[in-house]
């Protein structure tokens, strides 16, 4: 078998074993979304009444939460990166991981937790109806019911933006600051006109999954009655059983995702970030006068009690009280088969995510790559439209193999839901393993090739002893997701088979609120300790690379 | 003018300092070559001046006072210093204009433009004003590095090791005009090279830096034609 590096060597058109796999690999990975897009153009009797009725409505709060929920997440997320990437202040390593903590808490568990805060505002709205009549106590009641669900997505989902910023920060080149102080400027300055514009691209791809995050949002959105696009799915899917409306709604959700994305690709396309010739040292942390100090530990404080101290703490409250009457017996059973799944997949994930890289690696066709890294878009794409896409596709070919009489071997079982996993979660795993791929030196490729190495010898002998690491801490991220899945969970699960998201969420939706603390404690603890191995491991490959 | 007093700075896990009791002064309008192997604490020297680093003991005053001293110490951005870094470190999302504008400060847009091209003038890089540092030369994002530190207004001027990324014929150059720009504008610089050749060109006095210490400063030819010792004339010979 032929390699050919992309970064470097002479390349080669070949199809080989490896590149059918890999197509073969991708196809299977794309064909649940190209179901979606197929599925559009069915007819349908609703779509006219949905479009005169609640598609406004479900835009007009998909966008609400997407604004508010980027906004009050930079604000969360920017300043915080930024002191713990660059000044040095007491506590200071406890906050750089705290902060990365309410991730591990699923947006529906907060939802549990923030639900009955709202009770606190009836004075107010009584006073507004008093004061200004019905029609303001309603709008007032919305404001106060959008902002909770704002603030309690922002907590949780800032520190996809926190990461990507603390890390981008830590890494920008001292030399810039340096530039920039010895041109006269305060740090001020230098965060808003060098710091800030070098970090953008990270900022926008931390925002941008943000906003996948807030589109593909159900449970907490489901809780606080705010219809969303995601909700208009389920509603016109489950609820109308007009599957077409449902698949146009699917459809407007990614072509919108992808419109932001490459308007902000096309945005930036002159500019650069980094420059290669540049003396190569990071910048010391600043140490900070006490009270300043203690200024900068308020601002980290804040968004860890909103996004985990409080929900915990509830919940722990909640699962003592609820102790008693609980079934442990199910429970124990919910909590193995989610481990299970979990870890299968998300093990399975990342090793199909490695191969890909090393895939696109050493591929000579670029139409074969490109296919590739199509494959693993699935992030983009809100899970309740993967659920529905897996859906048509398995469904389909139960279709045909039961001879044209309708039975669910694939669709109804757990394959189904397995193969979901891996439409969606893909890009978790591909992303940072094509990155590290990229990082080894394309003449190691090379010098194995003139060994008389193959590709497969370059894959168990190089690149795999290289990066098996890489591919643990990206099964644990993926696990973490799993973890906290719902809505693709809901769409296409057997029947009587629950994980401990739906299993926390059911208790939840039929009000046995203090039944859904264990299940989300059990989560919150797993992804805890997910967050802290994957800590651990950032700050070895950083302090290798330093 | 510079004067640096005794100065001397070690680094943790180093028990050999890196400069130690350095001593000199340069006047107004003059240039300096500070020349050195590799480790010889030349740029430590140039960062301290800087402020960049913060020496241990010692003393370093200009015309406008003390920038350190026992208990004097002037921040960076405050000292009215430019300094030309070793890539030219011009910020890569900002254009050629932006890199200079924002060393200028606030100014009323025409004006703002009107200093722009004056100063692209003068490092002859008239109509580049839109380009980005990844689409200009090596020489050019050097010349654009010393545009973007003399738009500062500084008192003074440090090179550190500028035309170590580029090649023979276009050093050369750069070196010319590079001189060329200080003596115009009249203003004080310090280089800091390995190279003997950049060192002579360049300056009117030279600093032979070894081990963190000063060991030879005169006029260029004195240097040239009477080194102290075998290293100074190893190293100012360019052998």
């Amino acid at each position: 078998m032929g390699v050919s590096v992309r970064s470097g060597g002479a390349r080669k058109q070949r199809i080989n074993s490896w590149s059918v796999s890999a197509v073969c690999c991708a196809l299977l990975l794309l064909a649940p979304l190209i179901a979606v897009f197929v599925g559009v153009f069915q007819p349908t009797a609703e779509w006219q009444h949905l479009v005169g009725t609640v598609l406004p409505g479900y835009l007009m709060n998909t966008l609400i939460l997407v604004l508010g929920v980027s906004l009050v997440s930079i604000l969360f997320a920017l300043p915080t990166a930024w002191f713990v990437a660059t000044y040095e202040f007491p506590t200071r390593r406890f906050w750089k991981w705290a902060l990365v903590m309410p991730l591990a808490v699923p947006t529906f568990a907060s939802a549990f937790t923030y639900f009955d805060v709202l009770e606190w505002s009836i004075p107010l709205i009584i006073k507004a109806r008093q004061a200004w009549g019905f029609d303001a106590s309603q709008w007032v009641e919305r404001v106060v019911r959008y902002g909770m669900l704002i603030l309690l997505l922002s907590s949780v989902l800032y520190p996809y933006l926190y990461l990507g910023l603390r890390s981008a920060f830590s890494k920008q080149q001292g030399v810039y600051f340096e530039a920039g102080r010895m041109l006269g400027k305060p740090p001020g300055s230098i965060f808003r006109w060098i710091a800030l514009p070098m970090a953008r691209p990270t900022l926008i791809a931390g925002l941008s999954l943000i906003v996948m995050e807030v589109v593909n949002e159900y449970g907490a959105v489901n809780l606080f009655g705010v219809p969303t696009l995601t909700e208009g799915i389920f509603r016109t899917w489950f609820g109308l059983g007009d599957r077409a409306s449902g698949l146009r709604l699917a459809v407007i959700v990614v072509v919108i995702v992808f419109a932001v994305l490459a308007f902000e690709a096309w945005q930036r396309k002159r500019l650069r970030y980094v420059e290669g010739a540049q003396a190569n040292f990071r910048h010391r942390r600043v140490r900070l006068p006490r009270r300043r100090a203690w200024i900068i530990v308020l601002c980290c404080a804040c968004p860890v009690l909103i996004g985990f101290v409080f929900p915990v703490v509830r919940l722990v409250f909640w699962a003592i009280a609820a102790t008693d009457k609980f079934d442990f017996a199910d429970f124990f059973q919910q909590a193995a088969t989610s481990l299970g799944l979990a870890s299968i997949t998300a093990l399975l994930l990342s090793l199909v995510a490695f191969f890909l890289a090393f895939s696109v690696r050493v591929q000579s066709d670029s139409r074969i790559s490109k296919l590739i890294q199509a494959s693993t878009l699935g992030y983009a794409i809100p899970s309740v439209v993967t659920g529905v896409g897996v859906m048509v596709l398995l469904g389909g070919l139960d279709h045909l193999l039961s001879g044209f009489s309708f039975s669910l071997v694939l669709s109804g079982s757990l394959f189904a839901i397995g193969l979901a996993y891996m439409v969606r979660f893909m890009t978790v795993a591909y992303q940072p393993l094509d990155a590290s791929m990229q990082g080894i030196c394309a003449t190691l490729d090379e010098a194995s090739r003139t060994l008389g190495q193959g590709t497969w010898q370059s894959l168990s002998r190089i690149h795999w002893p290289l990066l098996r690491m890489n591919i643990l801490a990206c099964a644990t991220l993926v696990f973490i997701d799993i973890m906290k899945e719902l809505p693709l969970t809901l769409v296409l699960r057997p029947s009587d088979f629950e994980t401990l998201a739906t299993f926390a969420f059911g208790f939840a939706k039929e009000g046995y609120i203090y039944d859904c603390a264990l299940p989300s404690l059990l989560i919150i603890a797993l992804g805890v300790w997910g967050l802290l191995v994957i800590e651990r491991w950032i700050d070895k490959e950083a302090s290798k690379s330093c | 003018m510079l004067e640096v007093q005794n100065v001397s700075k070690s680094f943790s896990g180093n028990d050999v300092p890196a400069v130690y009791d350095v001593s000199f002064r340069v006047a107004a309008g003059e240039l300096l070559s500070l020349v050195g192997e590799s480790g010889s604490g030349k740029t430590t020297l140039l960062r301290m001046i800087a402020g960049l680093e913060i020496p241990d003991r010692g003393q370093i005053r200009t015309n406008r006072g003390c920038l350190f001293g026992e208990k004097d110490w002037v921040v960076p951005e405050k000292r009215r210093i430019g300094l030309v870094f070793q890539g030219g470190a011009l910020f890569p999302h900002m254009s050629v204009a932006q890199n200079l504008g924002y060393a200028m400060g606030q100014l009323p847009k025409s004006e703002l433009r009107e200093r722009i091209a004056e100063y692209l003038t003068l490092v002859q890089l008239d109509g580049k004003a839109k380009r980005y540092p990844h689409e200009l030369s090596g020489g050019e994002r050097q010349r654009v590095a010393l545009a973007r530190a003399l738009a500062a207004k500084p008192d003074m001027i440090l090179l550190d090791e500028p035309y170590s990324n580029l090649d023979v014929a276009l050093t050369a150059d750069l070196r010319e005009q590079v001189r060329d720009v200080l003596q115009q504008k009249k203003i004080t610089g310090v280089l800091v090279t390995h190279d003997a050749a950049d060192a002579r060109h360049f300056a009117d006095r030279i600093a032979i830096m070894r081990k963190g210490v000063l060991v030879q400063l005169g006029l260029v030819q004195d240097v040239v034609d009477h080194p102290c010792d075998m290293y100074c004339s190893l190293l100012i010979r360019g052998r």
